[in-house]
Protein backbone atom coordinates (compact mmCIF):
# COMPACT_ATOMS: atom_id res chain seq x y z
CA UNK A 1 0.00 0.00 0.00
CA UNK A 2 1.38 3.41 -0.99
CA UNK A 3 0.90 6.67 0.84
CA UNK A 4 -2.30 8.60 1.40
CA UNK A 5 -3.17 11.69 -0.60
CA UNK A 6 -6.09 13.96 0.20
CA UNK A 7 -7.14 16.29 -2.60
CA UNK A 8 -9.38 19.30 -1.89
CA UNK A 9 -11.41 17.56 0.80
CA UNK A 10 -14.48 19.39 2.02
CA UNK A 11 -16.86 17.78 4.48
CA UNK A 12 -20.16 19.23 5.66
CA UNK A 13 -22.34 17.67 8.33
CA UNK A 14 -25.94 18.95 8.41
CA UNK A 15 -24.79 21.86 6.25
CA UNK A 16 -22.14 22.84 8.78
CA UNK A 17 -18.58 22.85 7.34
CA UNK A 18 -16.32 20.48 9.28
CA UNK A 19 -13.36 20.24 6.91
CA UNK A 20 -12.64 22.88 4.28
CA UNK A 21 -10.61 22.30 1.13
CA UNK A 22 -7.93 20.12 2.70
CA UNK A 23 -5.09 18.76 0.62
CA UNK A 24 -2.36 16.70 2.22
CA UNK A 25 0.10 13.88 1.47
CA UNK A 26 1.00 11.29 4.09
CA UNK A 27 3.88 9.12 2.84
CA UNK A 28 3.83 5.36 3.35
CA UNK A 29 5.47 4.27 6.60
CA UNK A 30 5.43 7.77 8.09
CA UNK A 31 4.05 8.87 11.42
CA UNK A 32 1.63 11.74 11.03
CA UNK A 33 0.48 13.72 14.02
CA UNK A 34 -2.65 15.81 13.67
CA UNK A 35 -3.13 18.57 16.20
CA UNK A 36 -5.78 21.20 16.71
CA UNK A 37 -8.23 22.60 19.21
CA UNK A 38 -11.40 20.71 20.20
CA UNK A 39 -13.89 20.77 17.33
CA UNK A 40 -11.29 21.64 14.72
CA UNK A 41 -12.16 18.49 12.71
CA UNK A 42 -9.39 16.07 13.77
CA UNK A 43 -11.59 13.01 14.20
CA UNK A 44 -13.49 13.87 11.01
CA UNK A 45 -10.13 14.05 9.20
CA UNK A 46 -9.31 10.49 10.32
CA UNK A 47 -12.75 9.20 9.36
CA UNK A 48 -12.59 10.83 5.94
CA UNK A 49 -9.40 8.87 5.18
CA UNK A 50 -11.23 5.70 6.19
CA UNK A 51 -14.22 6.29 3.98
CA UNK A 52 -16.53 6.46 6.99
CA UNK A 53 -18.37 9.48 5.61
CA UNK A 54 -20.65 9.06 2.63
CA UNK A 55 -20.69 12.53 1.13
CA UNK A 56 -17.46 14.43 0.79
CA UNK A 57 -16.11 16.73 -1.86
CA UNK A 58 -12.65 15.93 -3.20
CA UNK A 59 -10.84 12.62 -3.20
CA UNK A 60 -8.79 10.41 -0.89
CA UNK A 61 -6.20 8.49 -2.85
CA UNK A 62 -4.71 5.37 -1.28
CA UNK A 63 -2.46 3.21 -3.45
CA UNK A 64 -3.40 5.46 -6.35
CA UNK A 65 -7.11 4.70 -5.97
CA UNK A 66 -9.84 7.03 -4.79
CA UNK A 67 -11.32 5.15 -1.86
CA UNK A 68 -14.65 6.95 -2.31
CA UNK A 69 -14.96 5.31 -5.73
CA UNK A 70 -14.30 1.80 -4.41
CA UNK A 71 -17.00 -0.86 -4.59
CA UNK A 72 -18.41 -2.10 -1.27
CA UNK A 73 -16.27 -5.26 -1.57
CA UNK A 74 -13.05 -3.35 -2.26
CA UNK A 75 -13.83 -0.90 0.54
CA UNK A 76 -14.05 -3.84 2.96
CA UNK A 77 -10.70 -5.08 1.61
CA UNK A 78 -9.22 -1.62 2.21
CA UNK A 79 -10.62 -1.62 5.75
CA UNK A 80 -8.96 -4.97 6.42
CA UNK A 81 -5.61 -3.22 5.92
CA UNK A 82 -6.48 -0.38 8.32
CA UNK A 83 -7.31 -0.20 11.99
CA UNK A 84 -8.94 2.55 13.95
CA UNK A 85 -8.57 3.27 17.65
CA UNK A 86 -11.84 5.04 18.36
CA UNK A 87 -12.03 7.91 20.82
CA UNK A 88 -15.02 6.37 22.62
CA UNK A 89 -13.81 2.75 22.36
CA UNK A 90 -16.67 1.59 20.11
CA UNK A 91 -16.61 -1.98 21.40
CA UNK A 92 -19.65 -3.94 20.25
CA UNK A 93 -21.88 -3.82 23.31
CA UNK A 94 -23.82 -7.04 22.75
CA UNK A 95 -20.63 -9.11 22.45
CA UNK A 96 -18.13 -10.20 25.09
CA UNK A 97 -14.65 -8.70 25.10
CA UNK A 98 -13.27 -11.94 23.63
CA UNK A 99 -15.82 -11.82 20.82
CA UNK A 100 -14.91 -8.19 20.19
CA UNK A 101 -11.22 -8.99 19.99
CA UNK A 102 -11.69 -12.09 17.86
CA UNK A 103 -14.09 -10.53 15.33
CA UNK A 104 -11.34 -9.83 12.78
CA UNK A 105 -9.86 -13.34 13.03
CA UNK A 106 -13.28 -14.95 13.09
CA UNK A 107 -14.36 -13.30 9.84
CA UNK A 108 -11.10 -13.18 7.90
CA UNK A 109 -9.00 -16.12 9.06
CA UNK A 110 -9.46 -19.77 9.95
CA UNK A 111 -7.84 -19.49 13.39
CA UNK A 112 -9.55 -21.41 16.17
CA UNK A 113 -10.36 -20.08 19.65
CA UNK A 114 -7.05 -21.19 21.21
CA UNK A 115 -5.00 -19.71 18.39
CA UNK A 116 -6.86 -16.41 18.77
CA UNK A 117 -6.23 -16.52 22.53
CA UNK A 118 -2.53 -17.00 21.81
CA UNK A 119 -2.62 -13.73 19.87
CA UNK A 120 -4.52 -11.90 22.63
CA UNK A 121 -2.54 -13.19 25.65
CA UNK A 122 0.65 -11.12 25.13
CA UNK A 123 -1.45 -7.96 25.30
CA UNK A 124 -3.24 -9.16 28.44
CA UNK A 125 0.18 -9.77 30.01
CA UNK A 126 1.43 -6.37 28.90
CA UNK A 127 -1.50 -4.55 30.50
CA UNK A 128 -1.74 -6.94 33.49
CA UNK A 129 -5.31 -7.89 32.66
CA UNK A 130 -6.96 -10.99 34.09
CA UNK A 131 -8.09 -13.36 31.30
CA UNK A 132 -11.48 -13.76 33.01
CA UNK A 133 -12.37 -10.25 31.92
CA UNK A 134 -12.56 -11.52 28.33
CA UNK A 135 -15.94 -13.05 29.14
CA UNK A 136 -17.40 -9.71 30.31
CA UNK A 137 -19.48 -7.36 28.21
CA UNK A 138 -17.98 -3.91 27.54
CA UNK A 139 -20.50 -2.04 29.74
CA UNK A 140 -19.18 -3.79 32.86
CA UNK A 141 -15.73 -2.33 32.27
CA UNK A 142 -14.31 1.08 33.14
CA UNK A 143 -13.73 3.56 30.30
CA UNK A 144 -9.99 3.04 30.71
CA UNK A 145 -10.32 -0.73 30.33
CA UNK A 146 -12.57 -0.27 27.32
CA UNK A 147 -9.95 1.98 25.72
CA UNK A 148 -7.26 -0.66 26.28
CA UNK A 149 -9.36 -3.34 24.59
CA UNK A 150 -10.15 -0.89 21.80
CA UNK A 151 -6.39 -0.49 21.28
CA UNK A 152 -5.78 -4.25 21.49
CA UNK A 153 -8.56 -4.88 18.92
CA UNK A 154 -6.87 -2.47 16.51
CA UNK A 155 -3.39 -3.91 17.06
CA UNK A 156 -4.50 -7.53 16.63
CA UNK A 157 -5.14 -6.83 12.94
CA UNK A 158 -1.49 -5.81 12.50
CA UNK A 159 -2.70 -3.18 10.04
CA UNK A 160 -0.72 -1.37 7.37
CA UNK A 161 -2.29 1.92 8.45
CA UNK A 162 -3.32 2.62 12.02
CA UNK A 163 -5.46 5.58 13.03
CA UNK A 164 -5.18 6.63 16.65
CA UNK A 165 -8.00 8.93 17.79
CA UNK A 166 -7.08 10.11 21.30
CA UNK A 167 -5.66 6.73 22.40
CA UNK A 168 -4.29 8.14 25.65
CA UNK A 169 -7.59 9.49 26.97
CA UNK A 170 -9.05 7.80 30.06
CA UNK A 171 -5.83 5.88 30.73
CA UNK A 172 -3.78 6.11 33.92
CA UNK A 173 -0.09 7.08 33.83
CA UNK A 174 1.20 3.48 33.73
CA UNK A 175 -1.15 2.49 30.92
CA UNK A 176 -0.29 5.68 29.03
CA UNK A 177 3.40 4.76 29.13
CA UNK A 178 2.64 1.30 27.77
CA UNK A 179 0.47 2.64 24.96
CA UNK A 180 3.12 5.23 24.08
CA UNK A 181 5.65 2.40 23.81
CA UNK A 182 3.34 0.50 21.49
CA UNK A 183 2.86 3.58 19.31
CA UNK A 184 6.64 4.12 19.13
CA UNK A 185 7.19 0.46 18.28
CA UNK A 186 4.87 0.81 15.30
CA UNK A 187 6.79 3.89 14.25
CA UNK A 188 10.04 1.94 14.41
CA UNK A 189 8.45 -0.80 12.29
CA UNK A 190 7.89 1.82 9.55
CA UNK A 191 4.13 1.29 9.49
CA UNK A 192 1.91 4.24 8.65
CA UNK A 193 0.26 5.79 11.68
CA UNK A 194 -1.91 8.84 12.03
CA UNK A 195 -2.26 10.11 15.56
CA UNK A 196 -4.65 12.54 17.16
CA UNK A 197 -3.87 13.32 20.79
CA UNK A 198 -3.96 16.21 23.21
CA UNK A 199 -0.56 15.13 24.54
CA UNK A 200 1.33 17.69 22.46
CA UNK A 201 4.83 16.84 23.67
CA UNK A 202 4.40 13.17 22.95
CA UNK A 203 2.83 13.78 19.53
CA UNK A 204 5.65 16.09 18.50
CA UNK A 205 8.32 13.73 19.83
CA UNK A 206 7.10 10.76 17.84
CA UNK A 207 5.88 12.33 14.57
CA UNK A 208 7.63 12.63 11.23
CA UNK A 209 5.13 15.20 10.06
CA UNK A 210 2.61 17.35 11.90
CA UNK A 211 -0.63 18.75 10.51
CA UNK A 212 -2.38 21.61 12.28
CA UNK A 213 -6.14 21.90 11.93
CA UNK A 214 -8.04 25.02 12.89
CA UNK A 215 -11.77 25.50 12.29
CA UNK A 216 -11.73 22.82 9.61
CA UNK A 217 -8.76 24.31 7.73
CA UNK A 218 -5.33 22.71 7.54
CA UNK A 219 -3.21 25.64 8.71
CA UNK A 220 0.12 23.96 8.04
CA UNK A 221 1.82 20.62 7.64
CA UNK A 222 5.48 20.49 8.59
CA UNK A 223 8.19 18.56 10.37
CA UNK A 224 7.96 18.92 14.18
CA UNK A 225 11.18 20.96 14.40
CA UNK A 226 9.93 23.53 11.90
CA UNK A 227 6.62 23.75 13.72
CA UNK A 228 8.32 24.66 16.98
CA UNK A 229 9.90 27.67 15.25
CA UNK A 230 6.66 28.78 13.64
CA UNK A 231 5.43 32.34 14.10
CA UNK A 232 1.85 31.46 13.11
CA UNK A 233 -0.50 32.65 15.87
CA UNK A 234 -2.70 29.51 15.70
CA UNK A 235 0.32 27.26 16.19
CA UNK A 236 1.70 29.52 18.90
CA UNK A 237 -1.57 29.46 20.82
CA UNK A 238 -1.80 25.66 20.46
CA UNK A 239 1.68 25.31 21.85
CA UNK A 240 0.98 27.80 24.60
CA UNK A 241 3.95 29.90 23.55
CA UNK B 1 -64.94 -15.88 12.74
CA UNK B 2 -62.33 -18.66 12.68
CA UNK B 3 -61.22 -17.85 9.16
CA UNK B 4 -60.99 -14.18 10.16
CA UNK B 5 -58.61 -15.16 12.97
CA UNK B 6 -56.51 -17.21 10.58
CA UNK B 7 -56.47 -14.86 7.59
CA UNK B 8 -56.50 -11.43 9.19
CA UNK B 9 -56.31 -11.14 12.98
CA UNK B 10 -53.55 -13.70 13.46
CA UNK B 11 -50.91 -12.14 11.18
CA UNK B 12 -51.99 -8.55 11.88
CA UNK B 13 -52.19 -8.61 15.68
CA UNK B 14 -49.00 -10.66 15.95
CA UNK B 15 -47.26 -8.12 13.71
CA UNK B 16 -48.45 -5.29 16.00
CA UNK B 17 -46.95 -7.08 19.01
CA UNK B 18 -43.66 -7.66 17.15
CA UNK B 19 -43.50 -4.01 16.04
CA UNK B 20 -44.05 -2.82 19.60
CA UNK B 21 -41.65 -5.27 21.19
CA UNK B 22 -38.99 -6.08 18.59
CA UNK B 23 -39.24 -3.44 15.85
CA UNK B 24 -38.65 -0.65 18.35
CA UNK B 25 -35.87 -2.67 20.01
CA UNK B 26 -34.11 -3.31 16.69
CA UNK B 27 -34.33 0.34 15.75
CA UNK B 28 -33.07 1.56 19.13
CA UNK B 29 -30.27 -1.02 19.21
CA UNK B 30 -28.93 -0.11 15.77
CA UNK B 31 -29.33 3.60 16.47
CA UNK B 32 -27.27 3.15 19.63
CA UNK B 33 -24.66 1.19 17.67
CA UNK B 34 -24.50 4.06 15.18
CA UNK B 35 -24.11 6.71 17.87
CA UNK B 36 -21.45 4.68 19.73
CA UNK B 37 -19.59 4.14 16.44
CA UNK B 38 -19.98 0.37 16.76
CA UNK B 39 -21.13 0.18 13.15
CA UNK B 40 -18.04 2.15 12.07
CA UNK B 41 -15.90 -0.23 14.16
CA UNK B 42 -17.38 -3.22 12.33
CA UNK B 43 -16.72 -1.56 8.99
CA UNK B 44 -13.14 -0.83 10.04
CA UNK B 45 -12.71 -4.54 10.79
CA UNK B 46 -13.65 -5.22 7.18
CA UNK B 47 -16.93 -6.83 8.23
CA UNK B 48 -19.95 -6.31 6.04
CA UNK B 49 -22.69 -4.99 8.32
CA UNK B 50 -25.26 -6.47 5.96
CA UNK B 51 -24.18 -9.95 7.07
CA UNK B 52 -23.62 -9.22 10.74
CA UNK B 53 -26.31 -6.65 11.52
CA UNK B 54 -28.98 -6.51 8.81
CA UNK B 55 -29.66 -10.04 7.49
CA UNK B 56 -29.74 -11.86 10.86
CA UNK B 57 -32.35 -9.41 12.17
CA UNK B 58 -34.49 -9.68 9.05
CA UNK B 59 -34.30 -13.48 9.14
CA UNK B 60 -35.03 -13.50 12.88
CA UNK B 61 -38.05 -11.20 12.61
CA UNK B 62 -39.40 -13.15 9.63
CA UNK B 63 -39.15 -16.54 11.34
CA UNK B 64 -40.34 -15.27 14.72
CA UNK B 65 -43.39 -13.69 13.17
CA UNK B 66 -44.29 -16.88 11.27
CA UNK B 67 -44.02 -19.02 14.40
CA UNK B 68 -45.82 -16.47 16.60
CA UNK B 69 -48.66 -16.15 14.08
CA UNK B 70 -49.23 -19.91 14.08
CA UNK B 71 -49.09 -19.82 17.88
CA UNK B 72 -51.55 -16.89 18.00
CA UNK B 73 -53.98 -18.67 15.64
CA UNK B 74 -53.78 -21.90 17.66
CA UNK B 75 -54.40 -20.03 20.91
CA UNK B 76 -57.23 -18.01 19.34
CA UNK B 77 -58.99 -21.13 18.13
CA UNK B 78 -58.40 -22.91 21.42
CA UNK B 79 -59.87 -19.91 23.23
CA UNK B 80 -62.90 -20.11 20.95
CA UNK B 81 -63.34 -23.78 21.76
CA UNK B 82 -63.08 -23.13 25.52
CA UNK B 83 -65.76 -20.42 25.38
CA UNK B 84 -67.99 -22.59 23.17
CA UNK B 85 -67.53 -25.51 25.54
CA UNK B 86 -68.34 -23.50 28.65
CA UNK B 87 -71.30 -21.49 27.33
CA UNK B 88 -72.75 -23.77 24.59
CA UNK B 89 -71.50 -27.25 25.48
CA UNK B 90 -69.47 -27.54 22.28
CA UNK B 91 -67.67 -30.88 22.11
CA UNK B 92 -64.13 -31.22 20.76
CA UNK B 93 -65.34 -33.45 17.90
CA UNK B 94 -67.87 -30.82 16.79
CA UNK B 95 -65.21 -28.15 17.09
CA UNK B 96 -62.78 -30.22 15.00
CA UNK B 97 -65.39 -30.82 12.30
CA UNK B 98 -66.24 -27.12 12.22
CA UNK B 99 -62.59 -26.08 12.00
CA UNK B 100 -61.72 -28.47 9.18
CA UNK B 101 -64.79 -27.28 7.26
CA UNK B 102 -64.16 -23.56 7.75
CA UNK B 103 -60.37 -23.33 7.54
CA UNK B 104 -58.44 -24.66 4.57
CA UNK B 105 -54.73 -25.35 4.23
CA UNK B 106 -54.53 -22.37 1.85
CA UNK B 107 -55.82 -20.08 4.63
CA UNK B 108 -53.06 -21.20 6.97
CA UNK B 109 -50.43 -21.01 4.22
CA UNK B 110 -51.65 -17.50 3.36
CA UNK B 111 -51.41 -16.42 7.01
CA UNK B 112 -47.88 -17.77 7.36
CA UNK B 113 -46.82 -16.17 4.07
CA UNK B 114 -48.37 -12.87 5.14
CA UNK B 115 -46.57 -12.94 8.48
CA UNK B 116 -43.27 -13.74 6.74
CA UNK B 117 -43.65 -10.67 4.54
CA UNK B 118 -44.68 -8.57 7.55
CA UNK B 119 -41.57 -9.78 9.41
CA UNK B 120 -39.24 -8.81 6.56
CA UNK B 121 -40.76 -5.33 6.28
CA UNK B 122 -40.89 -4.68 10.04
CA UNK B 123 -37.22 -5.58 10.43
CA UNK B 124 -36.12 -3.73 7.29
CA UNK B 125 -37.95 -0.53 8.26
CA UNK B 126 -36.64 -0.68 11.84
CA UNK B 127 -33.08 -1.27 10.63
CA UNK B 128 -33.35 1.53 8.09
CA UNK B 129 -34.42 4.07 10.71
CA UNK B 130 -31.80 2.77 13.16
CA UNK B 131 -29.11 3.63 10.63
CA UNK B 132 -30.39 7.23 10.42
CA UNK B 133 -29.30 8.14 13.98
CA UNK B 134 -26.13 10.17 14.45
CA UNK B 135 -26.60 11.54 17.96
CA UNK B 136 -28.11 10.18 21.15
CA UNK B 137 -31.04 12.62 20.97
CA UNK B 138 -32.06 11.04 17.66
CA UNK B 139 -32.43 7.53 19.13
CA UNK B 140 -36.00 8.00 20.46
CA UNK B 141 -36.95 9.95 17.32
CA UNK B 142 -35.85 7.23 14.90
CA UNK B 143 -37.43 4.56 17.10
CA UNK B 144 -40.78 6.34 16.99
CA UNK B 145 -40.47 6.84 13.24
CA UNK B 146 -39.69 3.14 12.81
CA UNK B 147 -42.78 2.10 14.77
CA UNK B 148 -45.12 4.54 12.98
CA UNK B 149 -43.76 3.63 9.53
CA UNK B 150 -43.95 -0.09 10.28
CA UNK B 151 -47.62 0.19 11.33
CA UNK B 152 -48.49 2.25 8.24
CA UNK B 153 -46.66 -0.19 5.98
CA UNK B 154 -48.39 -3.08 7.73
CA UNK B 155 -51.85 -1.79 6.76
CA UNK B 156 -50.80 -1.18 3.15
CA UNK B 157 -49.22 -4.64 2.87
CA UNK B 158 -52.23 -6.27 4.48
CA UNK B 159 -54.62 -4.67 1.99
CA UNK B 160 -52.42 -5.63 -0.97
CA UNK B 161 -51.98 -9.22 0.21
CA UNK B 162 -55.61 -9.74 1.18
CA UNK B 163 -56.70 -8.48 -2.25
CA UNK B 164 -54.10 -10.71 -3.93
CA UNK B 165 -55.29 -13.81 -2.04
CA UNK B 166 -58.95 -13.08 -2.77
CA UNK B 167 -58.37 -12.84 -6.54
Amino acid sequence: MQGIELKNITLRLNGHPVLMNISEVIPKGSFYYLMGTAGSGKSAFLKVINGLFMDIEGSVMVSGENIYKLSQKNMLEYHKKCSFVFQNSALISNMTIFENLSLYYFYHTSLNKNEILDKINPYLDLFNIDAEILQQRPYYLSTGQRMIFNIIRALLEDPEILFWDEPLSNLDQIEKKKVKKIIKARHSAQKTSILVTNDLDYGLSVADQVGVLHNGHLVTSEKPDNLLKSKNHVIKSLMNK
Amino acid sequence: MDSVIVRELGPLLTAFVVIARSGSAISAEIATMMVNEEISALEMLGIDTLYLVVFPRIMGACMALMVLTVYFIAMGLLGGFCMGNIYAGLTFNDFQTYITREISFVDILGAVLKSAVFGVFIAAISIYYGFQAFSSTQIPQVTTKAVVSSISMLFILDIIMTLSFSL
